[in-house]
């Protein structure tokens, strides 16, 4: 399935089997996570920046924008990216709670969604439930 | 709908966040924190990945939501216990995902008792709480310098 990550356990890291597409989706959840924390202005802010990814994200800025570098555009084929349990609950993290910022009136807008991620948001929780499903994958 | 207020310490930094909650909001945001440990596989690795952070957090933010609630009471969290929070509200709808992607309103109604936009809505408040928190510091800077300049005068 086009949207389902391959996940294996190796100890205590992971090892997932990324297409392009997954990566850009997950670079595009990334980045509206870490565009809406910078106060618009691109720069670190008031101080209180690194709280708002605490919440959001639970983890730190340089945490964020290493594992956003990682899916950056170039990917013309699948690759095999080792991943600690912290930047795969990073990735789940965002893929799950991006779509929130997209409310309009208290209900989800699939148009402003779409026009942020270029992306839906059925793409982004199937990719997420995929990241969590790893004990029915493995060795399969 | 809740809001969420903020605690400084000395150096302008958010310390904590206390939150009025309604006991519909907290009986809620119970049920999505407790999901995740329901199913066979809940371990601590598996609750970290979903959640970002272990049992001892989970079962602490458990104990502190039960009812019952005779009306709105007062609450307090820290930063990574609002994260854990954020992460069950938009966790559990993704676990009634079908193949294809189609997300099946019906049984998540069932199984947790409320609608996904409800998930949502109080997902976005602690979203809007994140955000003015980080707003909010820049004010206090600046109005600190207004009072020691005017002191100054």
């Amino acid at each position: 399935m086009r949207l389902s990550v391959r996940l294996t356990r190796d100890g205590d890291e992971f090892i997932a089997w990324v297409r392009p597409y997954q990566a850009d989706v997950l670079h595009r959840a990334l980045t509206v996570l870490l565009d809406g924390a910078d106060g618009g202005d691109g720069g670190d802010g008031g101080g209180n920046g690194d709280i708002t990814l605490a919440i959001r994200l639970g983890a730190s800025r340089e945490t964020v924008q290493a594992l956003t570098e990682r899916f950056a555009v170039g990917w013309t084929e699948s690759r095999e990216l080792r991943l600690t349990l912290g930047e795969l609950h990073l990735m789940h993290s965002a893929l799950t709670g991006a779509p929130v910022l997209f409310l309009e009136r208290g209900l989800f807008s699939e148009r402003a969604f779409h026009e942020a991620t270029d992306s839906y948001r059925e793409h982004f929780d199937e990719l997420a439930l995929s990241l969590v499903n790893y004990p029915h994958q493995d060795g399969s | 709908m809740t809001t969420f207020s903020f605690d400084f310490d000395a150096s302008g930094s958010v310390t904590s966040f206390s939150a009025r909650l309604q006991p519909s909001e907290a009986a809620l945001l119970y049920e999505a924190l407790i999901y995740p440990g329901t199913g066979t596989e809940a371990d601590d690795a598996y609750l970290t990945l979903l959640l970002g952070a272990g049992r001892d957090v989970v079962d602490d933010l458990l104990a502190r939501l039960l009812g019952p609630h005779a009306g709105p009471f007062d609450i307090r969290f820290r930063p990574d216990e609002l994260h854990v929070l954020l992460c069950a509200l938009t966790n559990a709808p993704t676990h009634f995902v079908q193949a294809g992607g189609e997300f099946c309103q019906e049984s998540f109604h069932i199984r947790l008792g409320h609608l996904r936009q409800e998930f949502d809505a109080l997902a976005l408040t602690i979203n809007n709480a994140a955000y003015t928190a980080y707003m909010t510091p820049t004010t206090h800077a600046t109005q600190a310098v207004q009072t020691v300049q005017a002191v100054a005068e």
